[in-house]
C-alpha cells in the first residue's frame, strides 16, 4: 500500500491512486482547541506545536496534513514584514491593523522586505530550521511550506476597502504594490524552503483574489499569480481560494499551480470539468455547516457525493472546502477519511 | 429633461463615476428638481440595482465600492438640499464587526446599501469592543445597531455586545440585526437580536421593517 503522501502527489499528478488521498488544511485557529491549548502558547512553546502536529500523524495515520508542521503566527507572518500592526488577544491568532489605510503612501514608500530580518519571518525561518532537524531525527521531515498571496498581504497593508477601490480606480499604483509584494513573497517561499533538508512543495493563500471580476483579475492579479508559481515549477503548488468565484474559475488555472482548494459553495463537478484537465482539486465538504457542526454520518454523505462527483479518473483529494474550521471534531475527519477508503474499495471492486 | 438628468445620475453611479454623480446632482438641483426625487429616483435607485448585480455574480467588490463613492460624492452635494427641504434620513444606524473580528468586507457592503437606502451610517470598523458600540450608541442615537461576525470564536462577541447594550440601559431604544457567514437566524433568536439578514439587500429591508 502506498503511503497517504504518495497517494497525495499521484492525485497532483492527475493520477487515480489506488484509494482516494484526503488532505486537510490545518492552522493555528484550529489546531490549538482541537490540542486544548492557548493559541499564543501554541505559537510560543516550540516543544508543544511539535507535540501538536505529530500528535495528528499519530491519530489521522491516513490523511495529508497540508502543509503539515507549519510554523505560522496567524496570518501575521508576511504583513509584520512590512511593519504592521499585531495584536494578540487570548487565545486568538494576532489581529492586524494597518498604519495607514492610504495606498499612495504604501505606492511611495514600499520595499521589498528581507525574510531573514524582516517583521516575524526570521523567527519562522530559524524555527524551520531546528524543527526540520529535530523532526528528521526521526525519520521525518517538513516537506511544504506557505505563504500568503499577493492580494491578501496587501490588503493587510491598507485594509480592503482602499485595495479593492483602487484597483478600479488606481490601478498602476496597486501593481507597483503587488509587484513589491509579489517579490517578497517569492523571496519568503525561498528562504523557508532553504531551511528544509528535503522540500517537496508550497502553498499559497489568497480569498482575496476571488473577489474581482475576470477583467481586473486577468490584468492586474493574474500576472502575479502566475509569477510565483513559475518560481516553484517542479513542486507540488497549491492554491488555496475560499471565496466562491465561479466567474473566475475558466481563467484561475492560467496561474499556473498544481492543485485548487476552493469554497464548498461552488459544484465540484462543474469546477473539475472547468479545470479538472491541468489541476487537481481539494474540497469540497462544508467546512463549517458539516465540518463543525454536522454530524460524522452528515459529513460521510456529503463526502461519498464529493466522491461521486470528481474521484474517477484521478486528480482528486478530498477535504473540507476552505481549512479545517475551529471547533471540527475529530470524528469528522474520521468520516472523511472512512467515506474515502470505502468509496475507493466500491471503485476497485466495480472495476 | 428632468428624466435625461436622473437616468444619467442613475447610470454614473452604476459606472462608478464620481465626478459625473456629482455633475449630474448639481444639474438636477439646477433644474428644479426636488432634492428627494433626486435621492430617490437617481441615487436610490442606483444603488438597489447595484445590490442586485452583485448578488447576481455580475458585479464584484470593487464595482460595489466605486459605485457607492459615485453615490457618496453626489450625497454629499446633495445632503444641505435635503436638510433644507427637512427630508428625512430614512434611519440612524450603527454597525461595526465585533471584537476580535478582522472580516469587513461583507460589513462594508451592508454599510454602503444603507447608505444608498437612505439611512445615515456610522460605521465603527472592526474588532470593535462592546464599549465602543455603548459610546457610539450614546453619541449617534441610531434607530439600529448592525453586528457583524465571519467567525465562529466572534459569535459569541455579538451576545456580549448585546447584553452590554442592555446593561448600559440602552437595549429598548434601538433595534439589534446580526449577520456574517456563519450567523443564522437561529442564532440571531438565541442571543436576543431582533434580526437577521443573510445579504446586504436583506439587511435593507430587514432594517426598513423594523423601523417602520
Ligand atoms: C475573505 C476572508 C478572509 C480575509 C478577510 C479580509 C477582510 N478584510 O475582510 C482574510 C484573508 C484576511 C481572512 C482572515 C481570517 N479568516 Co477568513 N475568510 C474569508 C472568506 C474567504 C470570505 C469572507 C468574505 O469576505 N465574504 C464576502 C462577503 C461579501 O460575504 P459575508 O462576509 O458573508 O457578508 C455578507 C453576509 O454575511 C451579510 N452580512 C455580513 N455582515 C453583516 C452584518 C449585518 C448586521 C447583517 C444584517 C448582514 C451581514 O451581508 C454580507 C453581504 O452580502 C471566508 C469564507 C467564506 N466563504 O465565507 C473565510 C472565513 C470566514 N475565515 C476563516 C478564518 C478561520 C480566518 C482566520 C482566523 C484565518 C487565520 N489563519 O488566521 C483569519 C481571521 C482573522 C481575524 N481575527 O478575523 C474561516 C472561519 C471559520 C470559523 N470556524 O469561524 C472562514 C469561514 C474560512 C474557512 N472555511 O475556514 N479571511
Amino acid at each position: 500500500m502506498t503511503t497517504p503522501w504518495e497517494r497525495f502527489k499521484q492525485a497532483v499528478r492527475l493520477e487515480e491512486p489506488e484509494q482516494v488521498p484526503v488532505g486537510l488544511i490545518v492552522d493555528s485557529p484550529w489546531l490549538p482547541g482541537y490540542a486544548g491549548i492557548d493559541t499564543r502558547d501554541y505559537y510560543l512553546f516550540a516543544d508543544k506545536w511539535l507535540d501538536i502536529n505529530r500528535g495528528l500523524l499519530e491519530r489521522f495515520p491516513d490523511a495529508t496534513w497540508v502543509p503539515g508542521f507549519w510554523i505560522e503566527y496567524g496570518m501575521a507572518a508576511e504583513p509584520s514584514a512590512f511593519g504592521t500592526r499585531m495584536l494578540f488577544y487570548p487565545d486568538q491568532p494576532p489581529a492586524i491593523e494597518p498604519i495607514t489605510t492610504d495606498l499612495a503612501f504604501w505606492a511611495e514608500r514600499i520595499q521589498p522586505a528581507h525574510p531573514h530580518e524582516a517583521g516575524l519571518m526570521p523567527l519562522v525561518l530559524r524555527r524551520y530550521q531546528a524543527m526540520d532537524e529535530r523532526l528528521r531525527a526521526d525519520g521525518l521531515g517538513i516537506r511544504m511550506v506557505c505563504a500568503r498571496g499577493p492580494m491578501a498581504v496587501a490588503s493587510w497593508l491598507s485594509g480592503i476597502t482602499p485595495l479593492m477601490t483602487d484597483l478600479a480606480m488606481e490601478p498602476e499604483r496597486v501593481t507597483k504594490i503587488l509587484e513589491v509584494v509579489t517579490t517578497t513573497i517569492i523571496d519568503w517561499l525561498r528562504a523557508q524552503l532553504d531551511m528544509l533538508h528535503a522540500p517537496e512543495g508550497i502553498m499559497l493563500l489568497d480569498d482575496i483574489v476571488g473577489m474581482v471580476s475576470p477583467r481586473h483579475y486577468e490584468e492586474l492579479v493574474q500576472p502575479h499569480l502566475r509569477r510565483i508559481f513559475d518560481a516553484f515549477d517542479g513542486l507540488v503548488r497549491v492554491y488555496h481560494n475560499d471565496t466562491p468565484c465561479p466567474k473566475l474559475v475558466p481563467h484561475l488555472a492560467e496561474a499556473n499551480f498544481d492543485v485548487f482548494n476552493f469554497s464548498h459553495k461552488m459544484d465540484i463537478a462543474e469546477v473539475k470539468a472547468t479545470m479538472g484537465h491541468r489541476v487537481a482539486l481539494m474540497g469540497n465538504v462544508a467546512p463549517l455547516d458539516l465540518g463543525v457542526n454536522g454530524t460524522p454520518e452528515a459529513v460521510h454523505q456529503a463526502a461519498t457525493e464529493c466522491l461521486d462527483k470528481a474521484a474517477a479518473g484521478g486528480g482528486l483529494i478530498l477535504s473540507f472546502g476552505g481549512g479545517v474550521s475551529p471547533g471540527t471534531p475529530a470524528e469528522n475527519i474520521d468520516a472523511l477519511l472512512v467515506a474515502a477508503h470505502e468509496w475507493s474499495q466500491q471503485h476497485r471492486a466495480s472495476q | 429633461m428632468s428624466e435625461q438628468i436622473l437616468e444619467e445620475l442613475y447610470a454614473a453611479i452604476l459606472d462608478g463615476d464620481a465626478t459625473t454623480a456629482e455633475q449630474q446632482v448639481q444639474a438636477a438641483l439646477d433644474a428644479g428638481i426636488e432634492p428627494e426625487v433626486i435621492l430617490n429616483q437617481g441615487m436610490i435607485a442606483a444603488m438597489g440595482e447595484v445590490g442586485r448585480l452583485f448578488e447576481e455574480g455580475e458585479y464584484f467588490v470593487p464595482e460595489m465600492l466605486i459605485a457607492a463613492r459615485a453615490m457618496k460624492a453626489g450625497l454629499a452635494l446633495l445632503r444641505p438640499h435635503l436638510v433644507e427641504a427637512d427630508v428625512q434620513p430614512v434611519g440612524k444606524v450603527i454597525i461595526g464587526t465585533v471584537k476580535g473580528d478582522l472580516h469587513d468586507i461583507g460589513k462594508n457592503l451592508v454599510a454602503l446599501m444603507m447608505e444608498g437606502a437612505g439611512f445615515v451610517v456610522e460605521d465603527l470598523g472592526v474588532d470593535v469592543p462592546s464599549e465602543k458600540f455603548i459610546e457610539a450608541a450614546k453619541t449617534h442615537q441610531p434607530d439600529i445597531v448592525g453586528l457583524s461576525a465571519l467567525l465562529t470564536t466572534t459569535m459569541p462577541a455579538m451576545q456580549a455586545t448585546i447584553a452590554a447594550l442592555d446593561a448600559a440601559g440602552m437595549r429598548d431604544s434601538l433595534k439589534i440585526i446580526v449577520g456574517g457567514a456563519p450567523v443564522t437566524d437561529a442564532f440571531a433568536h438565541q442571543i436576543g437580536a431582533d434580526g437577521y439578514a443573510p445579504d446586504a439587500n436583506q439587511a435593507v429591508s430587514l432594517a426598513k421593517s423594523l423601523i417602520s
